[in-house]
């Protein structure tokens, strides 16, 4: 019945509602754009992140030099993982040359390279579908003949897929070595991951002279929603009991710190890293943004509570002789209250609504344009475009506020006018 | 006749067997020595200078076919008995006072701006041209080569013997070298291969200033055989070209090679 009646005011008095229900609605397209905006570059950055350094949880092993970095028992750290307990959707084995000397030639023009990693593509391949690429892909890397550049370093060595690449690199132990292998992928990635190539890890070590089998680093992806610090953790401590370990780290500066304590002899030590310490700055960055994200929602939400209250104010006030009216026909004190709060909680929740709908539109229109030449934003976009991501924790969490902050403004205005006596309210000349 | 008892014949055997091990002790290095390549041997003592130091003013050109020209002078002095070097660039004036400092198998770079000390590789590049901290050593071939064939080949008007090495570390650069030796066991030529066989680059040294019984190169050219650019349909490759003047063979002050003298020609 009053629920009825709340409706009812609602429909009849939508223009007087109206301001409040946009103000509603504006707090709401706010709330979805910003968690919309920060959930999609996180999640893009992520997924990049994640290919790149092969997992949300690394492990490797460290020596006393920095671009020395193996697993020499695998087994091990198999069954630190298994004894651990994570759960684990994939992973990934990996050799990597860090060496910054490693160059692309192509009929005379040369590219260094950031990174040139190896990848298992027995286990990989799928992953690597997701990657942007502008021609070719990951399908036939598994022969293992093959190389996945960079647009832009194919840009610079006007190469395209099927040329044949020559790699000049190093051995472990120094010696000059070269390989050659056909472009079998170019692929569209930032400034921050790119200069990086991907072949083949039996191609990898049969050039840096290692076994064939040699991993540097083994990746773990975990299942959505895990957290790869506390996975990482309890990886580290089943690993600990039974090889030399790096102290935890939990990010860039913890980690640099780790090393310079614990590496000062030959000894090799194992890392268990979540993918926050790998991307240093990057993830600085994404933390600061969703501060400001929720700085912001938190701005929007007092500005929506005053609004809604002072416009409730109002409203009371306006309606000073109908609630006189309905408390001379019987209407008790708690269900006039309840009428009121009824109708601001619908009013918040049509809102939130509005303001889910108008923002997710925006969202997917931003999401048809292709930014893909956009250096800055390339790192936080998927295939040149912004993703369009609905975080729904977020959204539940921003609309319940949005509600509630309703309630909130609505509530004082409610009381007032819940204790006026009727022969007072029906003399009230409005 | 007095015929040796049991003691004294055990004693006499241990004896022997004693002189027969420190003759073997003793010549083991004449062994290792001889089982050196001669030819090797005789290249590096021409290109090695004992019993003085060594020093001269290196003028390095590099033309890369996307970035032009540039230059760079620097001053080498070089103490082969002790295995040091110490190298310092004199130009360009944005490069002038940085330098690099050899003493055995330790090598550090050094930058005067912030006086501060960097461990390298011999195997990095000057500079980022194609010569190589291990260019200026002393020639080590013999400890580090093995060759695998020989042949005759007229290189211009020289007649040379090739050689063709494969190293017998894992250490240096290039595994695999290809050299062109006059008579006078003075490389006129080289190639240096990666372990997959890919030719890298070709060096050449088309005369030798001789002073006293030692030759230093004039010039040395080097190409990139993998950098270059396709020219009206012709490849040019990247090349360095170093000339070598003032060389000179007397006693340096000790102090020359140490980490103290980079410091004091910074300032």
């Amino acid at each position: 019945m009053i629920l009825q009646l709340a409706v009812r005011n609602l429909i009849r008095q939508a223009e007087r509602f109206g301001v409040l229900f946009l103000t509603l609605a504006l707090g709401g397209w706010l709330f979805v754009i910003l968690l919309g905006t920060t959930s999609s570059f996180s999640q893009s950055l992520r997924d990049r992140a994640v290919r790149y350094f092969a997992g949300d949880v690394i492990i490797t092993g460290y020596n006393d030099r920095s671009v020395d970095r193996w697993i020499d028992d695998e087994p091990a750290v198999d069954k630190a993982i298994r004894d651990s307990g994570v759960s684990i959707h994939s992973w990934a084995r990996r050799s990597v040359n860090y060496d910054q000397n490693t160059t692309l030639y192509f009929s005379g023009t040369s590219q260094r390279q950031r990174r040139l990693i190896g990848v298992d593509w027995t286990l990989e391949t799928g992953r690597f579908k997701g990657l942007d690429f502008v021609s070719g892909g990951p399908e036939e890397m598994i022969r293992g003949d093959g190389i996945l550049i960079s647009d832009s370093t194919a840009k610079k060595l006007k190469a395209r897929v099927g040329d044949q690449l020559l790699i000049a690199m190093s051995t472990k132990t120094g010696q000059k070595n070269t390989v050659n292998l056909k472009i079998r992928g170019i692929f569209r990635d930032a400034s921050f991951f790119g200069y990086s190539s991907y072949v083949d890890i039996r191609t990898l070590n049969q050039a840096l002279g290692v076994s064939g089998t040699s991993v540097s680093e083994i990746g773990l992806i975990l299942p959505p929603g895990a957290n790869p610090a506390i996975a990482a953790h309890r990886i580290w401590e089943a690993l600990k009991k039974t090889k030399p370990v790096v102290d935890f780290s939990s990010s860039e500066s913890e980690l640099d710190r780790a090393l310079s304590k614990n590496i000062v002899d030959g000894t090799r030590k194992y890392a268990v890293l979540p993918l926050a310490v790998r991307l240093g700055p990057i993830q600085e960055i994404l933390d600061a943004l969703n501060a400001v994200t929720w700085s912001l929602n938190l701005l929007f939400l007092v500005i929506v509570l005053v609004g809604v209250n002072n416009t409730y104010r109002m409203i009371v006030f306006e309606r000073i002789r109908e609630i006189g009216t309905l408390r001379a026909l019987g209407m008790s004190k708690v269900r006039l209250g309840l009428l009121f709060l009824i109708e601001a909680g619908l009013l918040g929740l049509a809102g939130a609504a509005a303001g889910w709908i108008v923002g997710n539109f925006f969202l997917w229109v931003a999401s048809l344009p292709d930014f893909g030449d956009n250096v800055l934003m390339a790192m936080f976009l998927k295939r040149g475009h912004f993703v369009w991501t609905v975080p729904w924790i977020g959204l539940f969490a921003a609309t319940s506020s949005l509600i509630l902050a309703a309630l909130a403004g609505a509530g004082g205005p409610t009381l007032r006018a819940a204790s006026w006596k009727p022969v007072d309210a029906l003399r009230h000349e409005a | 006749m007095r015929y040796a008892t049991k003691p004294e014949w055990r004693h006499q055997l241990k004896c022997i067997w004693g002189g027969l091990l420190a003759l073997m002790v003793l010549t083991i290095p004449v062994w290792a020595e001889s089982k050196k390549d001669p030819d090797l041997l005789a290249i590096d003592a021409t290109a090695t200078y004992h019993g003085t130091d060594f020093s001269a003013e290196y003028t390095v050109v590099q033309k890369k076919a996307d970035q032009g020209e540039s230059s760079l002078s620097l001053a080498l002095f070089r103490r082969d008995d002790q295995d040091k070097y110490v190298l310092v660039l004199l130009k360009p004036d944005s490069d002038r006072g940085k330098g690099v400092l050899r003493i055995g198998e330790s090598l550090w770079k050094y930058f005067p701006d912030s006086r501060r000390f960097e461990v390298t590789s011999a195997k990095d590049q000057l500079q980022n041209s194609n010569v190589r901290f291990s260019d200026f050593d002393a020639s080590t071939l013999a400890d580090d080569y093995e060759v695998i064939d020989r042949s005759k080949a007229d290189l211009g008007q020289f007649k040379t013997t090739v050689l063709t090495l494969k190293a017998t570390n894992d250490h240096v650069t290039f595994p695999k070298v290809v050299l062109w030796v006059t008579s006078d066991h003075l490389v006129r030529k080289r190639q240096d291969f990666s372990l997959s066989g890919q030719l890298l680059r070709t060096s050449a040294i088309p005369a030798y200033s001789k002073i006293g019984p030692r030759a230093v190169p004039k010039a040395i050219i080097i190409l990139d055989e993998l950098s270059g650019k396709t020219v009206n349909g012709r490849f040019i490759n990247d090349r360095t070209l170093v000339t070598i003047s003032k060389p000179a063979f007397e006693r340096l002050s000790d102090l020359t090679f140490s980490q103290a003298y980079l410091e004091k020609l910074g300032r």
